[in-house]
C-alpha cells in the first residue's frame, strides 16, 4: 500500500500499485467525481481536525517573550554593573549621563585651592566656628536672677 | 645614727607641715565667696522667706477671725519673722547679682563700680531696716516697716534690671568684636595673597567683606536702640521694659549671626576655589 497523501482542502491520491493505470489525481473536496470520470472513490477518510492556532499569534507571542527576556538581561548587566560601582564606593551613574570623569593625578585638571590648607585661613575658620557656636548658644536672660516676687500687701 | 634619726624627724615634720599648710589653702579656697556660693544663699534664703510668709497668711487669718491675744501676738511674731525674711531675700539677691555682675565680661570698671556703689547702698538700707524690726512691736509698727521697705524696693528693682541688662550687653558687645577681628583677619589674608602675586582671585571675597561690616553696623544700631530703650527701664522698671531691651539685644544678635554666615562662606571659598 502506498502512501496517501491528504489535504484538508484537496485530496491527492494516488493509486494503488496494483491498479491498471496508474495516475495521480488531484481531487477537489467540493469537485463531485462525475466530473473527473477515471477518479475512483474513495473513501472519507477519518482524520482527526487539527485545533484551529493561528501561526501568526504564536510568533507574535514568541516574539513578545524574545523580546521581554532581552530586557531583563539588558537590566540584569545594568544592575551589576550599578552594583559593582556602589561596592566600590562609587555613585551609580545612569547609563544616559555622559561618561563619569575619572579621577586623574594630572595637574590643571582638579582645581585645588592653593590656600586649601593655609595654616592662616584654617586659623580663621576655627575662630569663625567658635565663634558661630557661642552665638548660637548664647542666652541674654538671666533667668537665675529675675527679679523675686514678694508680698508687700502686709495689713491687719 | 641618732643624727639619721633627727634629719628623718625633721624631714617628716617638713612634709607634714607642708600637706598641712595646703590643705588650709585648699579649705581657704574653697570658701571663697563666689557667684555660685552667694546664688545658694540666696536661695536657701528665698525658701525660708516662703515658709515664714505662709506662716504669717495663717497667723493672720487666726487673728482676724479670733481677735484673741494669743491670736494676736502669734500674728504679731509672724509678721515680724515674715517681714526680717522679706529683707533678708532682698539682701542675698542683691548679693548674687554684685557678684554675677563682678563676673561679667565687656562692662567697664566704672560702670561696674557705679553699679557696685548702688546695689550696696540698698544692702546696708535693707540690713538696717531688717535690724529695726522687732517683734515687741504693735502690729501697725509692723506694717508701717513693712510699707517702707516696700516703697525702698523700687530702687531696687531700679538697680536690678539696670545689671540684669548691662550683663547681657557686655555679652554682645564681646561677640561683636570676635566678629570684627574675624573680619580684619580676612582682610589681613586678602592683602598677604594680593602681595604674594597670587594667580587667586580675592577681589570678590574683599567685596564680601564689605557686607559683613554692613551686618556689624546693623547688630550695633540695634544695641544702640537696646541702650536707648534702657534709659526708659531705668524710669520705670519692669519685666516688659526689661523684656524690650533683651529683645532689641537678639536682634543685634541676628545681625551678628547673618555676618558669621557670610564668614563661613567666605572662608569655604578661599579653602575651595
Amino acid at each position: 500500500m502506498e502512501p496517501q497523501s491528504v489535504n484538508t482542502q484537496q485530496q491527492t491520491v494516488i493509486a494503488p500499485a496494483s491498479s491498471p493505470a496508474p495516475e495521480v489525481v488531484s481531487q477537489t473536496t467540493a469537485q463531485t467525481p462525475s466530473v473527473i470520470p477515471n477518479v475512483k472513490k474513495l473513501p472519507k477518510l477519518n482524520v482527526p481536525q487539527m485545533p484551529k492556532v493561528s501561526f501568526r499569534i504564536n510568533k507574535k507571542i514568541v516574539i513578545i517573550i524574545g523580546v521581554i527576556m532581552l530586557l531583563g538581561i539588558i537590566g540584569l548587566v545594568i544592575m551589576s554593573v550599578i552594583g559593582k560601582q556602589i561596592k566600590n564606593g562609587s555613585a551609580p551613574v545612569s547609563p544616559e549621563s555622559s561618561p563619569s570623569p575619572t579621577p586623574s593625578s594630572e595637574p590643571g585638571q582638579v582645581i585645588v585651592s592653593p590656600y586649601a590648607n593655609d595654616p592662616g585661613v584654617i586659623a580663621i575658620e576655627q575662630q569663625t566656628d567658635d565663634l558661630d557656636a557661642a552665638l548660637r548658644n548664647i542666652n541674654l536672660r538671666e533667668d537665675t536672677l529675675r527679679v523675686p516676687t514678694l508680698d508687700w500687701d502686709v495689713t491687719f | 645614727m641618732k643624727k639619721l634619726k633627727n634629719i628623718a624627724v625633721a624631714v617628716s615634720l617638713v612634709v607634714l607641715g607642708i600637706a598641712v599648710s595646703s590643705r588650709i589653702v585648699n579649705a581657704q579656697e574653697s570658701e571663697t565667696f563666689d557667684f555660685a556660693r552667694a546664688y545658694e544663699d540666696y536661695v536657701f534664703t528665698l525658701d525660708t522667706y516662703n515658709d515664714a510668709h505662709s506662716e504669717y497668711v495663717l497667723a493672720r487669718a487666726q487673728f482676724l477671725q479670733a481677735g484673741t491675744l494669743v491670736s494676736q501676738t502669734k500674728a504679731r511674731e509672724s509678721t515680724a519673722a515674715m517681714l526680717i525674711a522679706r529683707d533678708n531675700v532682698v539682701i542675698t539677691y542683691l548679693t548674687a547679682l554684685r557678684l554675677r555682675l563682678a563676673e561679667a565680661e565687656n562692662v567697664s570698671d566704672g560702670t561696674k563700680q557705679g553699679l557696685y556703689n548702688r546695689m550696696d547702698s540698698e544692702i546696708d538700707w535693707y540690713q538696717n531696716h531688717r535690724d529695726r524690726i522687732s517683734s515687741a512691736g504693735s502690729l501697725s509698727d509692723l506694717v508701717s516697716d513693712s510699707k517702707e521697705a516696700e516703697s525702698r524696693f523700687k530702687t531696687v528693682q531700679s538697680v536690678a534690671y539696670e545689671v540684669l541688662v548691662t550683663i547681657p550687653t557686655g555679652k554682645v558687645g564681646v561677640l561683636r568684636s570676635q566678629l570684627d577681628s574675624n573680619v580684619d583677619a580676612v582682610r589681613a589674608k586678602i592683602s598677604e595673597i594680593r602681595a604674594s602675586g597670587s594667580n587667586f582671585d580675592v577681589s570678590l571675597i574683599d567685596r564680601w567683606t564689605l557686607e559683613i561690616d554692613n551686618k556689624i553696623v546693623r547688630s550695633l544700631d540695634k544695641e544702640i536702640e537696646a541702650q536707648t530703650q534702657s534709659a526708659s527701664l531705668f524710669k520705670t522698671p519692669g519685666l516688659n521694659s526689661y523684656n524690650s531691651v533683651i529683645f532689641k539685644l537678639q536682634e543685634s544678635l541676628q545681625f551678628m549671626r547673618e555676618g558669621n554666615d557670610f564668614m563661613k562662606e567666605i572662608i569655604r571659598t578661599l579653602r575651595s576655589t
